[in-house]
């Protein structure tokens, strides 16, 4: 185990951003800790930062100081400061020696196309190729644990792929990484566990999998000719038919072998897809689920 | 910064600027009195004018006006002429004599013509009494103190008062340029860590305090490294000045003889006691603001406390002993006229131990209060703290 929280609480005043928080961590996987802006996330990190310290509860850190790297949503770089300078400063800060920092410079910057860049300003670099910078400074000691905050906030799509796919490069190297995201997509396809923050309280907890299957319905995509009333027969729970497919959504997940058999004999089926939930629907579902428990 | 240009040109001009600075005064107010004036006079006393003329500078020419004052007025209104002495016929008993000119500003030639002819009465009136020139010089000769500084351990040592004033007044003055040069520098740069939005990446590595030392430490080296560079300047200047300017020695050697070796350390640890003092202050308001605008408002209070000595030296120079200079000097964030009053007469060690030891108690109180309010203040964004929030931040910082 890399990380425990027991009862976290945290208040700012009067204000309780974080809510009897538990969760734990271990090695070697890819956490996302999803929630709406406000949420409690990055007061979360922080806490685990040692940046803030709980008012109540505990947290348990398996791990040194030198082993974690952080990344803040607030993060920035010195303008006049050039590349290679500011990867020297920020390697000294972290506690890594010259030599290591040279020999990891270079690799670093050909990795995300920087190369010729090293000896520029930061204040020369478009904001994509600042923050691959202020990836590098993050990631180049190749830490045991690593918290991104909102790493993918104003990076265009294939910067976000590249992040990714950077993440998962780092995963597959040993490192632990938790990184957090008000957006759901983000972390679909590159998240082995999830926890998702409402209001400061936690409202879902679980590797990707077994929430899919626990939360959400399913959406099964048709594409079809004929008569589009067939579609409806009952087991359904939506049908957004567009006239050559349809998106529907089935009352019961075990129900689809049977609705497809149903469907297959009235309609000339071209391609049938069952989707399975998006974190987004899973997102709203929990929400929702729990906005109501609290009401009561 | 140390490597940064602006530091090294800075480092390496700001003396030559100095000196050429005072060097094109000195050139141009000597090349001023050299330049040859002619004044027009009127003596009706018609013995004025030789007596006068033999005991002035030859940069100032007599010339006789042959008309009425009035026509001498004319034409220094026409600019036919420039200066207009006129010496009424009862110059010895009313001691009064009139000076027309286009600018009346020369108040140094102005003040030299005065104390002459009040030299030429003072010897007529004696003489008119049949005192003899030599008796008239033995009466109006003036007088002139021979300095000694008396210490417990050297007895009477002379000393000139004047160059021990100036030195003193000098190492005040370079702690006070330091405070105020370098001091602001952790202002500046803790709203850089903010405005860059770098301070929460350092935090996350170093705690706040580690943060606030480095930075204390770093400016305070940097301050020390450029005195070093301005020391060896100094020295050298003066080995060329010693070897180039033939009269140079004399004063040189006034200069080293009013040093004692004890005054530099006194420096040393209120230069840098006193730059303490004053950059915690200014890292506290660097970590209450997210940018310059906001914080130069809150950076004046503590801009006119680091000038106060500036203002009470003249009156401690007078009378270093008394209780008001002693009392000043004891406030830690006016400590730099501890060493004027170190540097112009005998301080009880007492007074020296109880200075250094409230400035090092304001410095860990300073180090405390700065500690908590950095925590929480560098990561503060935006609007500026209330008095409420600032306490809070102290409480829980």
């Amino acid at each position: 185990m890399l990380l425990q929280l027991e009862r976290v609480n945290k208040y700012y005043g009067s204000f309780h951003a974080v809510k009897d928080l538990s969760f734990s961590l271990d090695e070697g996987k890819v956490y996302g800790i999803l929630g709406r802006n406000g949420a409690g996330k990055t007061t979360t990190l922080r806490m685990i930062m040692e940046i803030y310290y709980p008012e109540q509860g505990e947290i348990k850190r398996f791990f040194k100081n030198n082993e974690v790297s952080y990344l803040p949503e607030e993060r920035g770089l010195y303008p006049k400061m050039t590349v290679a300078e500011t990867i020297d400063f920020f390697g000294q800060v972290k506690g890594m020696n010259k030599k290591e920092i040279k020999a990891g410079t270079d690799e670093w910057l050909d990795h995300f196309d920087l190369g010729e860049w090293k000896e520029k300003k930061v204040e020369a670099l478009s904001k994509g190729m600042q923050q691959k910078v202020q990836f590098i400074i993050t990631a180049m000691n190749t830490p045991r644990f690593l918290i991104l905050d909102e790493p993918f906030s104003g990076l265009d799509p294939l910067n976000i792929q590249l992040f990714k796919d950077e993440i998962v490069r780092l995963m597959r190297r040993g490192t632990t990484v938790l990184f957090s995201t008000h957006i759901m997509e983000h972390a679909e396809n590159i998240c082995n566990h999830v926890i998702i923050i409402d209001k400061g309280t936690k409202v879902v907890d679980g590797e990707m999998s077994r929430i899919k299957e626990e939360y959400g319905k399913m959406n099964i995509f048709i594409r079809y000719s004929g008569d589009g009333r067939f579609l409806r027969n009952g087991m359904e729970e939506s049908v957004d038919d567009y006239g050559t497919y349809a998106e529907v959504v089935l009352k019961k997940r075990e129900d689809y072998p049977g609705y497809l058999r149903s469907v297959a004999e009235k309609l000339d089926i071209s391609e049938f897809r069952v989707d399975l939930p998006s974190l987004k629907s899973i997102f709203l579902e929990a929400v929702g689920a729990k906005g109501d428990e609290n009401e009561k | 910064m140390v490597k940064s240009k602006s530091f090294i040109l800075g480092t390496i001009l700001t003396p030559l600027l100095i000196i050429l600075f005072f060097g094109i005064i000195y050139v141009t107010q000597k090349k001023n009195m050299e330049k040859v004036r002619e004044y027009h006079y009127i003596d009706e006393t018609a013995q004025v004018i030789p007596l006068l003329e033999s005991r002035l500078p030859a940069t100032m020419k007599m010339i006789p006006w042959n008309g009425s004052k009035e026509e001498a007025i004319t034409a220094l209104r026409q600019k036919e002429i420039k200066n207009l002495l006129f010496f009424p016929g009862d110059l010895f008993d009313e001691y009064s004599f009139e000076y027309y000119s286009e600018t009346i500003s020369d108040s140094q030639r102005i003040s030299l013509i005065e104390n002459v002819i009040s030299r030429i009465i003072q010897v007529r009136k004696f003489s008119d009494r049949g005192l003899s020139e030599e008796e008239i010089n033995a009466l109006l000769a003036s007088a002139k103190a021979r300095t000694f500084e008396v210490t417990k351990e050297e007895g009477a040592k002379k000393k000139s008062a004047e160059v021990s004033f100036a030195i003193a007044y000098l190492l005040v003055f370079l702690i006070y340029m330091s405070v105020l040069s370098w001091a602001p520098q952790m202002l500046r740069s803790t709203i850089e860590d903010k405005s860059n939005r770098v301070a929460e990446v350092l935090v996350s590595h170093v705690k706040p305090s580690g943060i606030m030392a480095g930075k204390l430490s770093g400016t305070a080296a940097a301050g020390v490294f450029q005195y070093l560079i301005w020391a060896v300047m100094a020295f050298l200047g003066i080995v060329l000045l010693k070897q180039a300017v033939p009269g140079a020695q004399i004063a040189i050697k006034a200069l080293l003889g009013s040093l004692h070796p004890s005054l530099f350390i006194f420096f040393i640890l209120y230069f840098l006691m006193g730059f303490l003092v004053f950059a915690l202050i200014f890292g506290i308001i660097g970590a209450m603001f997210s940018n310059m605008q906001d914080a130069q408002n809150a950076m004046t209070p503590a801009i006119l406390v680091c000038v106060l000595p500036m203002i009470f030296l003249m009156g401690v120079s007078q009378d270093p002993s008394s209780s008001f200079s002693v009392g000043i000097s004891l406030v830690p964030f006016l400590s730099s006229i501890m060493l004027m009053r170190i540097g112009i007469s005998e301080v009880p060690a007492s007074q020296i131990a109880l200075s250094m030891g409230l400035l090092l108690v304001t410095i860990a109180i300073e180090i405390w209060l700065a500690g908590r309010i950095y925590r929480i203040g560098l990561l503060s964004y935006g609007k500026k703290p209330t008095w409420k929030e600032l306490v809070s931040w102290v409480k829980n910082g």
